[in-house]
């Protein structure tokens, strides 16, 4: 009776976490389905590692399908999710951040070598060649433009132009007022034509 | 919305220009401001890039890994995954409880009713009663007359008319009737599911 619905993606986010929560394995297995790439790619080009992304995703769907019973189906599901799955990046951002050093070299560094030594070089991210061959192809660039973004201005172009999110929603999603979402968002328009700007001349 | 026409798009106007929904206003403006139309030239290339990004693919697996961690819970009952069901949003409880109330409702009116209505109630189901016996007793009494106006009545009730003819006609009719269930049987009976496969 569980695993009952013979067309699993006709079926609405809310009726096929109505099936997960009466016990129905296959309904947990849609969710996954219908929201892993998504969540993964939002979380990835976040933190633009792929092993991180991957983790982070998956804490995101442990964290969310384990609390299922404390989803409100009048409440858009994807909404929900990618709620969890931002929280999920920015704690982890906010936490790397605390963790590294400064651009300009530990504030602690003695010596102006320990400076040098402690400095973070932009664009270093812990990129694998992958990752460079990845920035050559078409997308590539508009990638690294994305995320040389400050993480706020990030989460919310990405929530808007590539997810195509309204913005009412990604005010829910993020808990900012509309107001700061639109200014976010032509914030991160701006740079974005800034630092595309070398591809068009 | 009134504008002065040297005035640039604002950061609201260019979102509703990118949305396709432009203002007489702006469209006017853009018409005459070449710096306004390159700024919405170039967001335009830049929301239809952003929206052409591909999706990126977790490893193989990755839903694998999630179902180990996800606790499942037991499958409900029938009575259980109701209950869940009407108590999972306020507009689903709140419909559940109008209709128990309207039910128990006409319930209890029903109840009030027949209470002080006792004669009536009586009176009617005496005449629902005598009608139900008299339509039946007619239906019995002229199914009757019909067989027995049927031509074919006199040579049947010749047939069976000792013991051992009737006997034999019933033992006939129990054997018709079962060889026409295991015949029904073998034509309502599903094909067999096994197919044969291409072998690689």
């Amino acid at each position: 009776m569980a695993d009952a619905p013979a067309n699993w993606p006709a079926l609405s986010d809310q009726e096929v976490v109505l099936h997960a929560r009466a016990g129905s394995e296959r309904a947990y297995r849609e969710l996954v389905r219908r929201y892993e790439r998504p969540i993964f790619s939002l979380i990835y080009r976040m933190v633009r590692d792929r092993e991180l992304a991957e983790d982070l995703a998956q804490e995101t769907f442990v964290k969310a399908l384990n609390a299922l019973d404390s989803y409100r189906p009048e409440y858009k599901f994807s909404s929900w999710i990618f709620k969890i799955s931002n929280n999920a990046a920015i704690d982890h951002l906010r936490r790397r951040e605390l963790d590294t050093l400064s651009l300009e070299g530990s504030p602690h560094a003695a010596t102006p070598d320990a400076v040098e030594a402690t400095a973070l070089q932009i664009g270093d991210r812990g990129e694998t060649p992958l990752d460079v061959v990845e920035a050559k192809e078409l997308g590539g660039e508009i990638e690294q433009a994305i995320a040389r973004l400050r993480p706020e201005y990030r989460q919310c172009i990405l929530l808007r132009h590539v997810e195509g999110r309204a913005y009412e929603e990604i005010a829910e999603i993020l808990d900012l007022p509309l107001g700061t979402v639109k200014t976010y968002i032509h914030r991160a328009r701006n740079e974005l034509r800034t630092y595309l700007a070398h591809l068009r001349e | 919305m009134t504008r002065l026409f040297e005035q640039h798009l604002t950061a609201d106007e260019l979102d509703l220009v990118l949305e396709n929904g432009v203002p007489e206003a702006v469209r006017a403006h853009l018409t005459s401001c070449p710096d306004c139309t390159r700024l919405v030239a170039a967001d335009r290339q830049l929301v239809q890039e952003l929206s052409r990004l591909a999706l990126h693919v977790p490893s193989v697996g990755f839903e694998d890994r999630v179902m180990a961690a996800v606790r499942i819970p037991e499958p409900l009952t029938a009575t259980a995954a109701l209950r869940r069901r009407v108590f999972s949003t306020r507009r689903s409880l709140l419909t559940a409880a109008t209709l128990v109330l309207g039910l128990l409702g006409s319930m209890g009116a029903s109840v009030a009713w027949s209470l002080a209505h006792r004669t009536e109630l009586l009176a009617f189901s005496h005449a629902l009663k005598d009608g139900a016996s008299r339509l039946v007793w007619t239906t019995v009494q002229s199914l009757a007359t019909s067989l027995l106006e049927q031509p074919w009545y006199a040579g049947v009730r010749g047939m069976l008319d000792t013991p051992e003819r009737l006997a034999f006609a019933l033992g006939a009719a129990v054997i018709g009737w079962l060889g026409g269930m295991l015949l029904l049987r073998r034509l309502i009976a599903l094909p067999d599911q096994r197919v044969a496969h291409e072998s690689f």
